[in-house]
């Protein structure tokens, strides 16, 4: 049985994350409050679903930039297909606060999920497919792909940004099992899966050949195509699983919705131990660079830091584990 | 050595922590959950905020959501955590909000609505008359055009709700009174200057000579087709705005093509809900004649050339 090493950078995070968990929690009795630590694990949850289908995706070497569209559009489309517009491109406006809570899906429940998360995800097939098949740069075509979902997601609203949803996908965004958030659970049964998959199958260690040897993953005869695909693909489930428990949070679908998202998860994998380069990175680390990210904003929120003074911290913490992940790798021994 | 110090920082720190929580006891805190503060208006409303924190002796804790959702619902989880007694909310999105006020209501917080409607359970909603701030346009429109024309709208957001009452409005005293008055097309520019201007450059390519009058929902948007007006040489094309900005209220004194606007006061709104607030606090009651769950309406008034100089503030942050 293969033993997987901890990384170095994952150590560092959750050290990390433990100092700044004790110091703030010394100066402020409000941010060690049980209730403070469960909004901050509820409110990172989504985050932290998206960063694992980012996180597949920089193992391989290549980035996803759709992952916030492809949350807007699968939550908008989710909406749309509880109401039974499967196929319509801009169905006709409701006035959804008069329905709030008395909409009763058209298509029974684990379906319309289900069908959401996969007809959405076809698009993370379509991206895995040109950037295997055509050698596409994978920036440009999940770039493209974002511009191509923002602007499905606006229009499958009729120009009216908000729809509303049955109670039981909002309880989702707001309840708690045993104390702990239902969307904390369901993050970190998806670490689970995922760290299993990269762990123990031979899926996840081809995942791994192809982000940190390119030639040597064709020389092998790994299936580059299969595995390309399934992280792209993997990325966009996750994305749109996530987009849609967001909708739950809102009561509503909202196709302006995860515009910061992907930059976030981008950061998230980075400070969690994933290189850009590909070939390298550890999913329990996604955990800490979540909520070393959540950390920050929501002591800053605590202590009534300026919105703006908030970005100028953020951001200096995303450069200074950067420069701490850099200046403890090796150097790299293949070209670039 | 370092040990020592180490326990030293660690019981000061506790020391603080203690000390701080002690200093929170006693005054009101009101919290603000801000849709976002990168332009004047909501500037504004953040000052007014703080001013009349300090009038009533209270402590006033704003978090700004910049434009997300996502960032609200946070914030206002935060603003609950932090023992807030009643919250002012000025909301990023209608309808993003209800689970979360659920909670608030739970609470038993009250909250005054600002600005941007929401729709959940408040104590009221202070704001301008968004159907009636586009019917006074359409008005004015109306009889500035002599019944006939074409115009050029210039909106902020699609869907957004100021923008279906200043675009509605207009629509309906059109319809209404001058049927031979145009809408050649709407364009979007988010509510900002620069957009506007880019709108209006495209409006003139696509129509030219057809435009007769430029209708943008906001002040910012209608000075930055002014802009893109006055570079065409399209100097006797009336433009009109709504907000009341400063900076129209000073075109509009000039007397050139900046005619109208309709005040809509950041700081008048911020005030008076506030005072309600306050009010509510102190006494448990709303003011004469609003009910729970109502609207208190302010500002709505034209401004045009005749009444500009009452308006007009130089020193306000609007």
């Amino acid at each position: 049985m293969t033993r997987v090493v901890v990384n170095s950078q994952e150590s560092r995070v959750f050290w990390g994350l433990f100092f700044l968990f004790v110091f703030f929690s010394l100066i402020s009795p409000t941010f060690r409050s049980s209730e403070n630590l469960r909004n901050l694990f509820n409110q990172q949850s989504i985050l932290g679903i998206a960063t694992i289908g980012m996180s597949v995706v920089i193992l391989t070497g290549g980035i996803d930039l759709s992952v916030g569209s492809i949350m807007a559009l699968a939550g908008v489309y989710y909406s749309n297909l509880i109401r039974g517009y499967m196929f319509t491109y801009m169905p006709p406006f409701m006035k959804v606060y008069e329905e709030a809570g008395k909409v009763s899906p058209v298509f029974p429940e684990p379906f319309s999920l289900v069908f959401a998360v996969g007809l959405v995800s076809l698009l993370g097939v379509l991206t895995g497919l040109m950037v295997a098949k055509l050698q596409a740069p994978p920036f440009v075509v999940t770039l493209g792909i974002s511009v191509f979902a923002r602007g499905l997601a606006y229009s499958m609203t009729s120009g009216q940004p908000i729809f509303s949803v049955p109670d039981y996908i909002v309880n989702a965004g707001f309840s708690t099992v045993a104390g702990v958030p239902v969307l904390t659970v369901i993050w970190f049964l998806i670490v689970v899966l995922f760290s299993f998959l990269l762990k123990y199958s031979s899926l996840g260690r081809n995942l791994y050949v192809i982000g940190g040897n390119p030639e040597a993953a064709k020389l092998t005869g790994i299936n580059t195509l299969g595995v390309t695909v399934f992280a792209y693909w993997s990325s966009s489930v996750l994305a749109a699983l996530a987009g849609i428990l967001l909708v739950g949070r809102m009561a509503s679908a909202d196709p302006r919705v995860a515009s910061g998202t992907t930059l976030e998860a981008i950061a998230a994998a980075v400070i969690g131990g994933f290189s850009l380069s590909g070939g390298k990175g550890n999913l329990v680390g996604t955990l800490g660079g979540v909520l070393l990210i959540g950390i920050i904003i929501n002591i800053l929120s605590i202590l009534n830091v300026e919105f703006y003074t908030q970005q100028v911290i953020k951001g200096l913490v995303i450069i200074g584990m950067v420069a701490l992940i850099s200046a403890g790798e090796r150097p790299l021994t293949r070209g670039l | 050595m370092v040990g020592k110090g180490v326990k030293v920082l660690v019981l000061m720190l506790l020391l603080l922590s203690t000390l701080s929580g002690i200093a929170e006891a006693k005054q009101l805190k009101i919290g603000f959950a801000h849709v976002a503060l990168n332009c004047p208006y909501y500037l504004a409303m953040k000052a007014t905020a703080e001013e009349k924190a300090k009038e009533y002796g209270v402590e006033l804790l704003l978090l700004n959501a910049e434009n997300e959702i996502e960032k609200q619902i946070k914030d206002i989880e935060t603003l609950l955590l932090q023992g807030v007694d009643a919250l002012i909310v000025n909301p990023v999105t209608e309808y993003g909000l209800r689970p979360v006020m659920q909670k608030v209501k739970e609470k038993g917080i009250p909250v005054v609505v600002i600005d941007r409607p929401m729709y959940g359970d408040y104590l009221v909603y202070v704001g301008i008359d968004q159907w009636q701030a586009g019917r006074l346009q359409g008005e004015f429109i109306g009889q500035l055009l002599g019944g006939k024309g074409n115009i050029i709208e210039i909106a902020g957001d699609p869907g957004c709700p100021a923008g279906k009452g200043r675009g509605g409005g207009l629509r309906e005293v059109l319809s209404e009174k001058y049927p031979d008055i145009k809408i050649l097309a709407t364009y979007m520019a988010h509510y900002n200057k620069a957009e506007g201007m880019k709108a209006m450059e495209d409006a003139i390519a696509a129509y030219g000579d057809k435009i007769n009058l430029v209708y943008a929902h906001n002040d910012a948007m209608a000075l930055g087709a002014l802009d893109a007006l006055r570079a065409a040489g399209m100097t006797n094309i009336p433009v009109c705005g709504v907000d009341g900005q400063k900076e129209a209220y000073l075109e509009i004194m000039k007397g050139e093509q900046y005619k109208s606007t309709v005040i809509n006061n950041p700081s008048e709104i911020t005030a008076k809900a506030f005072d309600i607030l306050m009010e509510y606090l102190q006494t448990g009651k709303l003011p004469e004649g609003v009910t729970k769950g109502g609207k208190v309406i302010t500002g709505t008034i034209l401004v045009t050339k005749e009444n500009v100089e009452r308006y007009y503030d130089p020193n306000s942050i609007f």
